[in-house]
């Protein structure tokens, strides 16, 4: 039994179910990546929720409540930054205008972030080392 | 059970717990992305010996490989398992049901989307709890699935032919 015998044996619907579900694929691949690239949004987390997903196209300016007090996310011309906080030394709002990466509040607990946030070791089915 | 049946179970366990570990060890590009060559084995199982015993391998195959690897209780185990269960039960619905339409190959492939399929659900409830980068890599994780499949399938069709050959004269 050699091999060009079993591709001979396959059926009608064994080639079309491998056919139909690589197109499937494919197309939802080319799909997928036409709805979610190019656009950038802006995760908001406070206390580890999520609470608000923003576009980083458009001008805005929100308030969090974090665990000490209310943080206010200033979004302008791409680049977001936060202008007030309750934290003791400010080090958020030293951080000014970013465009890439996160600006992360320890004491008020709030992480802004462009793009997703992502945690690390998050990944399925992963080996425990 | 005859006696008969539980050595085979035994055995047919102990090769895929052997396939299982050894596909761990082999380095990959992502971590969760391996062949699956432990379903060839289920696969035999569910075409020389019938579902029971098929489910019972699986369950074995996944307990003690999980007591090898380390995963044991963890979201992994359960992803291992709920993926075998759900690759099992569909490939004997539809070896039961339409017997004649698909070949080793076609049910592997089944057998292997069901599992995709399954682990994306755990994973969705398990681990990520949002929708999106499920919905984005799952057409990538099927991709994989279906070439794997596919090799599998292939490779079971060989073994369960020439497994036949050697049964059916004596």
């Amino acid at each position: 039994m050699n091999l060009l015998q079993i591709l001979q044996n396959t059926t009608k619907a064994d080639r079309i179910l491998i056919l139909f579900l690589l197109i499937s694929c494919f197309s939802f691949i080319i799909f997928f990546n036409k709805i979610f690239s190019n656009k950038q949004s802006i995760h908001i987390y406070s206390e580890g929720k999520e609470v608000y997903i923003l576009s980083l196209n458009e001008n805005n300016k929100v308030d969090i409540k974090g665990r000490l007090g209310i943080t206010t996310v200033e979004i302008k011309d791409k680049k977001v930054r936060i202008t007030s906080s309750p934290c003791e030394n400010k080090l958020c709002i030293k951080q000014g205008w970013k465009d890439s990466g996160s600006i992360i509040c320890l004491p008020n607990n709030i992480i802004v972030s462009i793009g997703e946030y992502k945690k690390e070791g998050s990944g399925i089915d992963a080996v425990t080392k | 059970m005859q006696l008969q049946n539980k050595y085979q179970i035994a055995l047919l366990s102990a090769f895929a717990i052997g396939i299982h570990s050894i596909e761990n060890l082999l380095p990959s590009p992502i971590p969760w992305l391996r062949f699956g060559l432990a379903n060839i084995i289920t696969l035999i199982t569910l075409y020389l010996f019938g579902f029971r015993a098929a489910f019972t391998v699986t369950l074995i195959r996944t307990f003690i490989s999980s007591l090898i690897n380390g995963t044991f209780p963890g979201p992994a185990y359960i992803m291992s398992l709920g993926g075998g269960i759900t690759a099992t039960i569909s490939m004997w619905l539809i070896i039961s049901l339409i017997p004649q339409l698909f070949s080793a190959v076609g049910i592997s492939v089944i057998g292997a989307f069901f599992h995709n399929i399954m682990q994306l659900f755990i994973a969705y409830f398990l681990l990520i709890q949002r929708i999106e980068p499920i919905i984005l890599v799952s057409p990538f994780i099927v991709l994989a699935g279906t070439i794997a499949g596919t090799i599998n399938g292939i490779v079971a069709e060989l073994v369960i032919k020439n497994l036949k050959k050697q049964i059916e004269p004596t």
